[in-house]
């Protein structure tokens, strides 16, 4: 009896412990995308960047915080000064799209992010690194249209890079426009309802629509 | 029931202390505060960023023996065990740089390495192709670094005061044989091998690792595209001939071929040339490339490169005076295979096997020189990663080169001739990261060549050193030898290998797009081949006794900063050399050297036309040769060389490329030496004729096409 007890008493406080713990991932993720939402400087990135991290490295069967963990280190690299030191940042952030990839293999909306970050990788050195990479990113934009095609953001960057290709050899953007406004009708149909997955990237298609319609 | 209870209490114990404060900050070695460093304890997700003073503080619930950790990039890990129980703690965090073995301080003494990979890269692969004065050949784009010199009736590298031979091009480490195409003399060659293949270049000027011999100068080391991400054909029409290429890319196999055909015989009759040309050259040629991945890491790759090409052209003989038919038939099948594996963290393993098949049959009126070589380089080399600051490269090689020649004088008199070398050779060389700032490079090569039964034994060593803003010096010595060319050996096959030695100090820097080097030498040269004449088929008249050395300085610079779209470099090369070797009866300054050599590149994209503009000039100052009109040895000197080579590649459409380029456009008349007849004519002259370029200027153009189901490649990095 006195065992069974025991036994009881420590599945109870497992439990307990386990939901504890949900809970505290929970609110440790929502602080964290709440800052996120309001980053706006490199430093507030890396604010955010070191709680993904911080909460990547305890929950380490969520792919949820290595993602945003690598979108913030790629924001990073967005607004941090020089190609080395943008590099420093993009190469973090591919530490953390593999090791997302690897809790959630084909998952679209980590394969989007892929596409994406090579789209930044190549902004740091265009003229070195556009023939290298432009395939690249398509591919992987391309791969995840292919999993996923109701995916806002896979549409949308591969709408952004139709769009300047078309725009660059001067031929007709109707395909990337058709993309783009079938991007920001995903973007709208987006659940309101909160919750972890990803949500964010609708003003660059808003911006892309607004291009092609002048 | 008294356990269970224990456990509870246990349990909600944990919420019983209050919170802890914990603050502190974060430094680097040298005591410098860090920003930005990750800072929290271990399984929880209470934290906080290093402030721009490198300061933290966060609070926590947590109680107990518990582990803070520290990180930031760069650096290792921070670990400390902590005791929480509501008290402030204060701590203060020193952080170890990190070894950074890719990224950190590298040896740049004698080496040019271009690569899509690393960042400390003097040229990238797209610069090659895309200098205006290289045609699309590697060679002539390497030919504008500082250490090269312009010797325009070769197109071979001559590296630091070294002859063209001195140089040696690998593939994936294996080595290429006769990498030029076959051609007769004075009418210059290019490399055979299209700057498409390769993803990176290291070209050395001196000082190599220990993973590379048989070379007196310069290793010129091409990396080969790894797997193809599409299926696609390429198409290219040019002035010169034309090419198809089909790749086809699986899961894990790739498969590419391609059909070349060179021919300059349409554009020769356009163009008005120098050389009276019987056969202008033409060649055809396949490719086959096949990639595939073995595993996650290993990779097989196989190269298959063939090639029939001719030429002939008549000339003056200088003692008759008739016309003499010199020509050239050659056929070439250079076969590379090879794998490379990780094994795991710390071993990773490279090997392969390159077959060079080249028969020529050189024709001067009815004499033919037939000459065939069959050569095989393989090679097993480790590298094993001891520790995060040891690495170690070691690697066993051999070489094997049979050489037949026969020699055929009209229907009378035929010379059979023929040797076989069989060289071992053996290296390890030791890489000590002391930090981020200084390496230390130690290596040993050991060659056993069989033809003279010869032992040696080579060290290299190198050094670099991390200054505080991004300059780094670098220092290099090495011991080399090189195997007699083949010419010599098949009449005296006991010629031992030649001997160079170096000595290399290096400055460079690499600052936001600019890079600025300069590099000062000296190089010795022993044991060089002499003989009384050329094609002398006495062997007794052939010895190694000569020698020589070469120093100078090279200044390269380069910015792709100042102005926008413009990528701009400058190469400056000072060299005094002399030498007795060959056929010279003193020291003398060699006739392939120029003291000066300068050059600029350069590239501007304009957006608007979607083309970028290339422009190249080249400067080499006199060089001596020999006039037996006149007293003394190489007691003449030949004007200076300049050359003026433009180039445009517009993108006509995604997958449409045309490609336009002129060399020698302001039409100087460069003479590069004389030649002179054998015997003195009637007056007692030596007759003589001046060396000079194949035409005034050589203009090409070129339409490539690419075809793929996304039509998004094109061809740029084909150029």
């Amino acid at each position: 009896m006195k065992k069974i007890t025991l036994i009881i008493g420590i599945i109870v406080a497992t439990f307990s412990l386990q939901a504890q713990s949900q809970e505290a991932y929970m609110k440790a993720m929502g602080k964290a995308l709440t800052e996120m939402g309001k980053a706006q400087k490199f430093e507030d990135y890396q604010q955010v960047a070191a709680q993904f991290e911080r909460i990547s490295a305890r929950a380490s069967n969520q792919w949820h915080p290595s993602y945003y963990a690598a979108l913030a280190y790629i924001n990073m690299s967005m607004r941090a000064e020089g190609i080395s030191e943008k590099d420093k940042w993009t190469n973090k952030s591919q530490e953390f799209i593999d090791q997302a990839k690897g809790t959630a293999p084909n998952n679209a909306e980590i394969v989007a992010l892929q596409g994406f970050q090579h789209m930044i990788v190549l902004s740091a050195d265009p003229n070195s690194r556009g023939q290298m990479l432009s395939p690249k990113a398509m591919q992987a934009l391309g791969q995840a249209v292919s999993m996923d095609p109701t995916n806002p953001r896979a549409n949308s960057f591969m709408a952004q890079m139709e769009h300047g290709m078309a725009q660059y050899f001067g031929s007709s953007t109707a395909n990337a426009c058709a993309r783009a406004q079938k991007a920001l009708e995903l973007f709208n149909a987006q659940s309101e309802e909160t919750s972890l997955d990803p949500s964010w990237g609708k003003s660059t298609a808003e911006q892309l629509v607004q291009q092609c319609s002048n | 029931m008294l356990k269970h209870f224990t456990i509870l209490l246990l349990f909600f114990t944990t919420f019983t202390y209050g919170q802890t404060t914990l603050s502190g900050v974060v430094k680097d070695g040298s005591g410098l505060t860090i920003p930005g460093a990750n800072v929290y304890l271990k399984d929880s997700f209470d934290g906080d960023v290093s402030s721009p003073e490198g300061t933290f503080n966060f609070t926590t619930e947590l109680n107990g023996q518990q582990t803070l950790i520290v990180s930031f990039v760069g650096f290792k890990p921070y670990e400390k065990a902590i005791l929480l129980n509501a008290d402030a703690l204060r701590i203060e965090v020193i952080l170890q740089e990190e070894i950074n073995k890719v990224d950190g301080v590298t040896i740049t003494a004698g080496a040019y390495t271009s690569s899509d990979v690393k960042k400390n890269t003097v040229l990238k692969p797209l610069d090659i192709v895309t200098t205006a004065s290289a045609a699309g050949d590697i060679i002539g784009a390497i030919n504008t670094l500082p250490g090269t010199a312009t010797v325009g009736e070769s197109g071979r590298l001559f590296v630091r005061g070294g002859e063209g031979y001195e140089t040696k091009v690998f593939i994936d480490g294996l080595e290429v044989r006769n990498a030029f195409n076959a051609t007769v003399p004075n009418v210059p060659t290019r490399g055979r091998f299209s700057p498409f293949l390769f993803k990176g270049t290291s070209f050395s000027t001196g000082g190599y690792s220990a993973e590379y011999g048989q070379a007196l100068s310069s290793a010129l080391v091409l990396n080969s595209n790894d797997f193809p991400t599409e299926t696609q054909t390429d198409i290219s029409i040019m002035s010169v001939g034309g090419d198809i290429a089909h790749t086809k890319a699986w899961d894990k196999t790739s498969f590419s071929a391609k059909v070349q055909a060179t021919d300059l015989r349409p554009y020769q009759n356009i163009i008005q040339q120098n050389f009276d040309w019987e056969e202008a050259p033409n060649s055809v040629g396949t490719e086959f490339v096949v990639r595939h991945k073995v595993n996650k890491d290993g990779l097989f790759k196989l190269y298959v490169n063939s090639d029939q090409s001719k030429m002939s052209l008549r000339q003056t003989n200088l003692d008759s005076g008739l016309q003499d038919t010199i020509g050239i038939d050659n056929d070439y099948l250079y076969i590379n295979a090879n794998y490379r594996d990780i094994l795991n963290k710390k071993w990773s393993l490279k090997g392969g096997v390159s077959i060079t098949n080249d028969r020529s049959d050189f024709r001067l009126n009815q004499d033919v020189f037939d000459q065939r070589e069959l050569s095989m380089h393989s090679k097993l080399t480790a590298q094993w990663d001891a520790s995060e600051k040891v690495s170690l490269n070691m690697g066993t090689e051999w070489f094997n080169r049979a050489f037949d020649q026969s020699v055929r004088f009209g229907n009378t008199r035929t010379i059979n001739r023929s040797f076989d070398d069989h060289l071992m050779s053996n290296f390890v060389e030791a890489d000590y990261f002391a930090s981020n700032k200084f390496v230390f490079r130690a290596g040993v090569r050991s060659e056993y060549t069989s033809l003279t039964q010869q032992h040696f034994l080579n060290p290299r060593l190198a050094m670099s050193y991390k200054l505080k803003n991004e300059g780094q010096f670098s220092l290099a010595y090495g011991q080399f030898v090189q195997a007699p060319q083949n010419e010599f050996s098949v009449v005296q096959p006991n010629l031992t290998p030649e001997k160079a030695e170096h000595f290399i100090l290096n400055y460079q820097m690499i600052k936001n797009k600019r890079v600025f080097r300069v590099e000062t030498y000296y190089k010795a040269y022993d044991d060089l081949v002499k003989f009384q004449t050329l094609n002398d088929f006495n062997p007794d008249n052939y010895n190694n006794l000569g020698f020589g050395e070469a120093k100078g300085l090279d200044i390269f610079w380069r910015d792709n900063a100042t102005f926008k779209n413009t990528d701009y470099w400058v190469s400056y090369s000072y060299v005094d050399a002399e030498r007795d070797y060959q056929n010279f009866n003193q020291v003398a300054r060699p006739p392939f050297l120029s003291e000066h050599n300068f050059s600029v590149v350069v590239k501007h994209f304009v957006e608007s036309l979607r083309t970028q503009f290339g422009a190249t000039y080249n400067y080499a100052s006199s060089r001596l040769y020999h006039n037996p009109n006149l007293d003394g040895f190489q007691n003449s000197q030949t004007p200076s060389f300049q050359d003026v080579s433009v180039n445009a590649a517009i993108l006509l459409k995604q997958n449409i490329i045309l490609y336009l380029s002129s060399s020698n456009v302001f039409g100087r008349d460069n003479i590069f030496g004389y030649e002179y007849a054998t015997t003195p004519n009637d007056q007692g002259v030596f007759t003589e004729r001046e060396i000079g370029q194949a035409a005034k200027r050589f203009v090409f153009f070129g339409l490539f096409i690419t075809l793929t189901k996304d039509k998004q490649v094109n061809q740029l990095d084909n150029l």
